[in-house]
């Protein structure tokens, strides 16, 4: 093999001209700086429930342990005006542990933008809006977390979504069920151990065979 | 205005109220889809109905899964390009972009300013070809079917432009991981020009058959209400956030692609009704001529790709001179590019609202996660609210005035 010892990659060489990979500026510097600053915030209020933080390249994080997720999340649209969830995921690390982790995205919107609706968020003073990632470690076999619909109704169809693709159970949904798939579908396909396979064609000759092991397919 | 004759309910009279012999007990369930013209594909909508009124409608979705986040985790990083345009077929340009920016920022690589002004010009394009989509089905669905034939006829000028580029109409793939595919074809520029030349006209055309006409109005305006604490706490984004007067758009507040340097407007109105979000919409058009004109004006040539080596392949001369080329040759077509670990989160302004690609590096060739928060999914979740006691022909013009791509939904 030509691999690993003639060709490695280092974040310094694939990087652009200074070697830091936040080159291309996304989020903006300004935009950046405000995050990065709640997470800050987001230490002192909580301290050990804030896991770690990360305020590398792209969007600041913080990984945060489940049993303070809801109270956080209640802290940062109440208090911090992070009022809009942009989404709910997963991400199976498999063959890391603890395996999986939820990933919540956070956007804090500025009051100036709010001027015109009728709607009053909490004003924070600062004028730039403000990105948050935050992450849930969770052990495969002990895969629940506290769900975020009651603090961001959005959060339904995403954490269904996560229910459906990762197995995550969201204590506290309104209506935890698939959405995506078939209700009879085995597995939760996005897992990295669930087995990849292809969809057996039904034909005369095996239509019995596949009906039987497909009821969702029988009209 | 004025209104027209017909349009005024009859005096009471002449209609007595007939009072029903026997009272309904339990609220009839009717499906709507998931094959209904009005459904844009293949939305079911379970609505339950009290006469005329609807009581609850709960979208079931899932019917046009086509796993796409599993396929990613399969493909290379540039393979992946040709997946992410696929989930939106009214939008593929953003979602391609978004895809890119997404591994870009993981490369931490930087794309030519040529390449950029282009992306620029294709994306507001593709918001025309996509609001022309929506304001033809629009008023389909309302049946008002002539304004369908010019708002498509319009639409296929601007596939055209995407043919030039990239050699298909809806999927071209000219945005890749370091720039574009290849530099711009002759006689570009100036196709560009004709269409933008023509494209206010034709958006007035639009307006002159719908903004005033008292039909429309009646079917649209207070129609489908949401508010902006409901569209926030929904997740609701793009256009019909902007309905509601939140002033939101990544654009302007997140900006990418040098947005910031752009001049435009954003349209924000005040009522949050289905003709609100029309209005918006129109005039995003008007604006998406505006920066791609500009776009179009700061055209220099110049690369259109990184220089890279490990980002994009070298060019063929180099490869019968340079052993390096050779073996960066090799490696990307074998390997292809690898990001080191890490995760990126980037959202752009779509047509129908925030399009987010979220990537996951593990250090491999091909991405550990990829998963795509569309505009469209989150954005079904508000139906309910905004037909919730209204009559059951509203809740067609709320599905066409929430504009859901269904490819987009269900992924």
């Amino acid at each position: 093999m030509i691999g690993a010892a003639v060709w490695e990659y280092t974040l310094a060489e694939t990087a652009g001209t200074d070697g830091v990979a936040s080159a291309i500026g996304h989020p903006p510097p300004e935009v950046r700086e405000a995050s990065i600053a709640e997470l800050r915030v987001l230490r002192e209020r909580f301290g050990e429930s804030v896991l770690a933080t990360d305020d590398g390249p792209g969007e600041p994080t913080a990984l945060v342990s489940r049993h303070a997720l809801v109270e956080i999340a209640r802290f940062l649209r109440d208090e911090r005006g992070f009022q809009l969830l942009r989404s709910v995921t997963a991400v199976d690390l498999m063959p890391h542990t603890p395996r999986l982790q939820v990933v919540y995205h956070l956007t804090a919107l500025p009051a100036r933008v709010l001027e015109s609706a009728a709607t009053t968020p909490p004003d924070v003073g600062v004028a730039v809006p403000r990105t948050i990632r935050l992450k849930v470690p969770l052990e495969i076999h002990d895969a629940v977390v506290d769900s975020l619909t009651e603090i961001y109704p959005t959060a339904n169809f995403h954490e269904r979504e996560t229910f459906d693709m990762f197995g995550v159970e969201f204590t506290g949904h309104p209506d935890l069920r698939r959405i995506l798939l078939p209700d009879d579908f085995e597995g939760h396909p996005l897992r990295k151990d669930h087995p990849l396979r292809y969809e057996v064609v039904a034909f005369t000759h095996n239509e019995r065979d596949v009906m039987r092991r497909k009821p969702s397919a029988r009209s | 205005m004025e209104e027209l004759e017909f349009l005024k309910p009859p005096p009471p009279d002449e209609h007595p109220v007939v009072e029903p012999q026997q009272q309904v007990e339990e609220p009839m369930v009717l499906n709507i889809g998931p094959h209904h013209p009005s459904t844009h594909g293949v939305l079911r909508v379970v609505a339950r109905l009290d006469g005329e009124r609807v009581l609850s409608a709960e979208p079931d979705i899932g019917y046009l899964h086509s796993g796409i986040e599993k396929t990613f985790e399969s493909k290379t990083y540039v393979q992946g390009t040709t997946l992410a345009p696929r989930m939106s077929y009214l939008s593929p340009i953003h979602n391609n972009l978004a895809y890119v920016l997404a591994v870009e920022q993981l490369l931490g690589v930087e794309v030519p300013e040529r390449a950029t002004v282009v992306r620029v010009l294709l994306a507001e394009l593709d918001r025309l070809a996509s609001h022309l989509v929506f304001l033809g089905i629009h008023a389909l669905d309302l049946g008002a079917s002539s304004v369908m034939l010019y708002c498509f006829n319009a639409r296929e000028s601007i596939l055209d432009i995407m043919e030039m580029t990239g050699g298909a109409r809806m999927f071209p793939l000219f945005i890749r991981p370091g720039g574009l595919a290849r530099d711009l074809p002759d006689g570009f520029e100036e196709a560009v020009g004709r269409v933008l030349d023509d494209m206010p006209g034709a958006v007035d055309d639009f307006e002159r058959l719908l903004t005033a006409n008292p039909m429309w109005k009646k079917r649209t305006v207070g129609v489908a209400v949401i508010d902006a604490d409901t569209a926030l706490e929904l997740g609701v984004t793009g256009p019909i956030l902007r309905a509601t007067g939140v002033d939101w758009d990544l654009r302007k507040e997140i900006p990418y692609c040098d947005y910031e340097s752009y001049e435009f407007d954003v349209p924000v109105a005040q009522h949050g009704d289905a003709y609100d979000r029309y209005v918006v919409r129109v005039e995003e058009m008007r604006q998406a001529v505006r920066i791609a004109r500009q776009a179009l004006d700061r055209l220099q040539p110049g690369p259109v790709r990184t220089a890279d080596r490990k980002v994009v392949p070298p060019p063929k001369h180099e490869l019968f001179t340079s052993m390096e080329a050779v073996i960066h040759h090799f490696k990307l077509w074998t390997e292809g590019l690898k990001p080191p670990p890490g995760e990126a989160y980037v959202g752009v302004e779509a047509p129908r609202g925030e399009l987010g690609m979220y990537v996951v590096s593990d250090g491999s060739g091909k991405p550990r996660r990829v998963h795509m928060r569309s505009p469209s999914f989150t954005n079904l979740q508000a139906l309910e609210s905004m037909v919730k006691g209204g009559l059951v022909a509203d809740l067609i013009t709320a599905v066409a005035s929430l504009d859901p791509v269904l490819g987009e939904v269900d992924r």
